[in-house]
């Protein structure tokens, strides 16, 4: 039996986490969600359109009852921002729970590991459960940790990019360093990347592209669910190690003669 | 009928800057009649006036000036980036 998965003290029914932006429209983030099993949802924080008054809400399709409802500071290039985004997300919202985000580069989307930090120390100070979205740097996810936050999120390639676990390794070293923990957060393109990501340890997976773009998105969801629990299931189960030479499964003895 | 200064109160108009867009709105409306003005919900907003968050319960109790600034958030779609 697998133990439940805790940030901060709060239970979480799900090790694949789901984002709800690029779907064609809320009913289908909907179903998309309701497939992927995803019992955490980040949103994005954005101004109210004040001219069209028609628009729905997304927490009319997604009730805070039955998800987390994880904020992000998605789009924030610099730690001021993204602790004025946090801030509004906490009076916005219903938790102190935060996906910190800070972008360093526009083509890349890559964290600017050194505003995260910053900003990450003021929403801790100011009783945020913080979960930092960073790259795979182990030292980077130490010093998050150090600072009080309560999840480190590393990538395993670039938003959006599809690109999969670029660096297995980093992955595998932030799992066993921390003691809080640890969602490999974007880069994420197909099912088997998702369980390779569980395989190496990961507490859980969070994604957006990967479902909502693909051709299928609610099929997806449900491949992901699957491919998420598949690789749980094999990291509780231990892989064999890798060998260059055969080793026979079936009995040498009594063979024919 | 209202006594004259509160209906020459309620005729005046003032500038707002109201998520980057300067809007028209009479004085002194409060938080609250702005958001019901607007069609907005306002349990799933948050609101900076003049850079600093307003609590829900100050909605009612804060009245617009010329020239203040409001920020209205709510929860969009959205993952990463």
């Amino acid at each position: 039996m697998d133990e439940i998965l805790k940030i901060s003290g709060v239970e979480i029914r799900s090790r694949l986490w789901v984002g709800t932006g690029k779907y064609k429209d809320f009913k289908e983030t909907k179903e998309a969600i309701e497939a992927s099993g995803a019992h955490v949802v980040t949103v994005a924080v954005r101004r109210v359109n004040i001219t069209d008054h028609s628009r729905e809400n997304l927490l009319d399709y997604i009730d805070p009852k039955k998800y987390i409802i994880l904020p992000n500071t998605a789009g924030c290039y610099t730690s001021e921002d993204a602790v004025r985004t946090a801030r509004l997300a906490r009076t916005a919202g219903i938790s102190d729970m935060v996906k910190l985000e800070v972008i360093g580069d526009e083509r890349t989307l890559l964290p600017d590991n050194e505003a995260l930090i910053e900003a990450a120390k003021i929403l801790v100070k100011e009783g945020f459960v913080v979960l930092p979205y960073t790259s795979d740097d182990p030292v980077v996810a130490r010093k998050l940790e150090d600072i009080g936050c309560s999840a480190i999120m590393p990538l395993a390639a670039p938003i959006g990019s599809g690109l999969g676990i670029r660096n297995p390794y980093n992955i595998r070293i932030i799992k066993e360093s921390a003691s809080v923990p640890v969602v490999v957060d974007a880069g994420v393109g197909t099912a088997s990347d998702a369980a390779i990501a569980m395989e190496l340890g990961a507490d859980a997976v969070l994604m957006n592209t990967a479902i909502a773009g693909a051709k299928y998105p609610v099929k997806m969801a449900h491949a992901m669910r699957m491919a998420v629990e598949a690789g749980r299931l094999a990291y509780l189960a231990g892989r064999i190690p890798r060998k260059l030479y055969a080793s026979a499964s079936s009995p040498l003895e009594g063979l024919i003669e | 009928m209202l006594p004259c200064e509160v209906r020459l109160f309620l005729s005046v108009d003032i500038n707002v800057t109201i998520n980057g867009k300067t809007e028209s709105v009479a004085a002194g409306i409060s938080l609250k009649s702005l958001l019901i003005l607007l069609g907005i919900k306002s349990e799933r907003v948050a609101i900076e006036y003049n850079r600093e968050i307003i609590d829900r319960d100050q909605f009612d109790v804060l009245h617009l000036k010329e020239g203040d600034r409001l920020e209205i958030i709510t929860f969009v779609g959205g993952g990463n980036g």
